[in-house]
């Protein structure tokens, strides 16, 4: 919240500034009816105004300030101009009028520095928009998005996206398939809706959106692992000791309440590892545990991503272009850096052995939706307790819940492609025909939105919900990142990823340091998604 | 914001002087008029006022032929007018908007901050309106603020 209270403050100040400039009464005129008043009334000051004349005929003279009234004879001298009632010039120079020709007389205070508060609250807000503008631009990782987001409520902002879709995807030859559970309330009607918006200098190339539906009973959940498979689940085991180190964590993991436990990353190391220990210790069924694990990544991922294309510089068309054609980028990534970061990996402990065996591991890229996903368990030994070991990237990783709940069995959910595709509340037949035919791509620019329509199956069920989404987006290429040029970087990058995340440590951490909390900090975090509570 | 944005595009006539000057000004003050059927408008230099009407010569949509219109004051909901031509800002409302471009997510806060400061900067000028200005001290900021001659016929009036 702080920026965003120091944004508003700063946006009161020069309002409130402008609105006293603006409020501010020019008491500038002043109207006498006769020569006497004019006299007694006007102001002793030594500067005498212009006095215009206003003749009961409809002239007008103007009188510089050389003017004067003479009482005895009655009448206003002095140099001028006379205008007629049209207001052309009917006479210039001397001056004399009689007072009975006077219908009223008018003075008039000179208005200056009238524009002063107003140069002023643009300087202010000039220096504002700068002082942000220089931080996103030094620090573009922190203000700028990545990949599609997905919407329950069109209103929210990326704060509370329900998903992100394929946002590991930069480049064509990336394009994968995502699927992200939406965590939805009971369904009610038959209509659901999801808003897709961009908003990132990006341009997302989106080929498909579908739903994936199961219906469930009360008590009944379906989660989705990380092989892309469905379980029915039933009851819930909350974690009754979480440790890190010596830290106890379990307050910050035990609830769906988006208050999420990180780490900061090593500063020597970008790839160092950390364990969180979690004891489970009244699990009644110990048959077909499944974890359940709610995460996201932290900015890390998206600094390597602009990191990568800043070292390209202005040679990114050349590089991206070789990627297209390379038969290897994907194992190059997947071998490298993705390889040395890791996954999110679930130990069970097997107290007969007296060891830790490796279960399998969660991945996710993205730092703005939460992932809700489930790692089926193996190796459960008797009694009612479980203990479980992560080992994961310091840095690297929001959790925010952790539980476990006993499978029911593995199921497929139905597919619902939309039935109706809304942009700016109109229906757009062309997108809805971009995203159904497999082989065109809806492209959405900065600042579009779509909202799918989607029909559920049977009303009056209620159904748990995924987003299904595939496609690509092509980051837009900012002026001040080819400054960033280093293909030495690149390559040390992509050849030598253990070497590049130790020297790329202390980087990190500046930028770790400032952005990532600032980011973060603005994060409004009243809001619940949580199924069960609400 | 609307009431931002029909301040600003209130039209300044060529007749409207600079504020430094207000002093040697010769017409009368620019008036926008909103009636009460909330249909109609009038805009135009403001010749006389008084209790029962306000007198205002206004333009065509040629722009050059100017007729004098009779507005019944009891059928006027609002009005405003403008007496001098401020600085212009206007530039501003388009650059500080495209500033809000680099910042990011940032800009969902400060695109529409800019927008509505800059439009606030540009509205309000040397302006009064019904609400701070009575129909009598309207009358010195009229052409004719002793109304209009008899001597003068209102289709001579240019």
């Amino acid at each position: 919240m702080k920026t965003k209270k120091l944004i508003f403050n700063f946006a009161l100040i020069i309002i409130t500034f402008i609105a006293i400039e603006a409020c501010e009464t020019y008491y500038f005129r002043s109207n006498y009816k006769d020569a006497n008043e004019l006299l007694h009334r006007r102001d002793n000051s030594n500067v005498k105004p212009f006095l215009k004349a206003h003749l009961k005929n409809g002239d007008i003279c103007i009188f510089r300030n050389t003017w004067n009234v003479d009482t005895v004879q009655n009448t206003v001298s002095g140099t001028g101009v006379r205008y007629d009632f049209n207001r052309n010039i009917s006479s210039e120079g001397s001056i004399l009028l009689s007072v009975d020709s006077v219908a009223i007389f008018e003075t008039n205070k000179k208005l200056t520095g009238t524009g002063t508060g107003r140069v002023a609250a643009l300087a202010i807000l000039a220096a504002v928009d700068a002082g942000i503008g220089i931080a996103c631009l030094t620090n573009p990782k922190a203000c700028f998005g990545s990949c599609p987001t997905f919407y329950m409520n069109e209103s929210d902002n990326f704060h509370y996206a329900d998903a992100e879709g394929f946002s590991s995807a930069i480049a064509p030859s990336m394009e994968y398939y995502d699927i992200d559970a939406l965590n939805n309330l009971p369904v009610t009607g038959n209509v659901f809706s999801l808003t897709m918006k961009n908003e990132a200098l990006e341009t997302h190339c989106v080929k498909d959106v579908k739903l994936l539906a199961y219906p469930r009973k009360k008590g009944e959940r379906i989660y989705h692992s990380p092989k892309n498979e469905f379980y029915l689940c039933e009851n819930i085991y909350s974690v009754s000791n979480a440790q890190v180190s010596d830290a106890d964590i379990t307050d910050l993991i035990r609830g769906e309440d988006r208050l999420e436990r990180f780490s900061l990353a090593d500063e020597n190391n970008l790839s160092s590892k950390e364990e969180i220990f979690l004891n489970f210790d009244n699990v009644e069924d110990l048959n077909d545990l499944g974890l359940v694990i709610h995460f996201r990544q932290t900015l890390m991922t998206t600094y390597f991503i602009y990191s990568a294309i800043g070292y390209m510089g202005d040679e990114v068309g050349d590089i991206f272009a070789k990627i297209e054609t390379s038969n290897d980028t994907d194992d190059k990534l997947k071998s490298g850096l993705g390889k040395e970061l890791g996954k999110i990996d679930v130990y069970v402990r097997n107290e007969k052995n007296n060891d830790w065996e490796l279960t399998d591991g969660l991945y996710e890229t993205g730092p703005i939706a939460i992932n809700r996903q489930i790692l089926p368990l193996k190796n459960i030994t008797s009694g009612s307790k479980v203990r479980l070991k992560l080992v994961l990237n310091k840095g690297l990783w929001r959790i925010d819940y952790v539980a476990l709940t006993n499978i029911k069995g593995k199921v497929r959910p139905v597919e619902i492609s939309p039935c109706s595709v809304l942009n700016k509340g109109k229906a757009d037949n062309t997108a809805l025909s971009s995203v159904i035919d497999p082989d065109k791509y809806l492209i959405s620019m900065p600042g579009s939105e779509y909202k799918f329509n989607f029909i559920l199956p049977q009303t009056g069920d209620d159904y748990e919900l995924f987003l299904y989404s595939k496609g690509y987006y092509l980051e837009w290429m900012r002026e001040q990142w080819i400054k960033d040029k280093d293909l030495l970087k690149l390559n040390q990058m992509v050849e030598h990823p253990a070497k590049y995340l130790r020297s790329e440590a202390k980087d990190y951490k500046i930028y770790e340091a400032t952005m990532e909390q600032e980011f973060w900090n603005s994060k409004i975090d009243t809001k619940h998604f949580s199924y069960h509570e609400n | 914001m609307a009431v931002i944005c029909s301040s600003c595009s209130m039209s300044s006539p060529d007749y409207l002087p600079d504020s430094e000057n207000i002093d040697v000004n010769v017409y009368g003050s620019y008036i926008s008029i909103v009636m009460k059927d909330a249909e109609h408008t009038t805009g135009g230099e403001l010749i006389a006022v008084d209790s029962a009407n306000f007198i205002v010569l206004t333009e065509t949509d040629d722009s050059l032929v100017k007729k004098i219109k009779i507005v019944p004051v009891k059928k006027v909901d609002n009005f405003v007018i403008k007496y001098a031509e401020g600085d212009d800002y206007i530039a501003a409302v388009p650059l500080y908007t495209l500033a809000s471009l680099t910042h990011g997510y940032y800009a969902l806060i400060t695109l529409p901050l800019n927008l509505i400061i800059t439009l606030v900067v540009n509205s309000e000028a040397f302006v009064y309106s019904d609400k701070n200005i009575s129909l009598d001290d309207l009358k010195m900021f009229a052409r004719f603020p002793q109304g209009i001659p008899p001597n003068i016929r209102y289709d001579s009036i240019k």
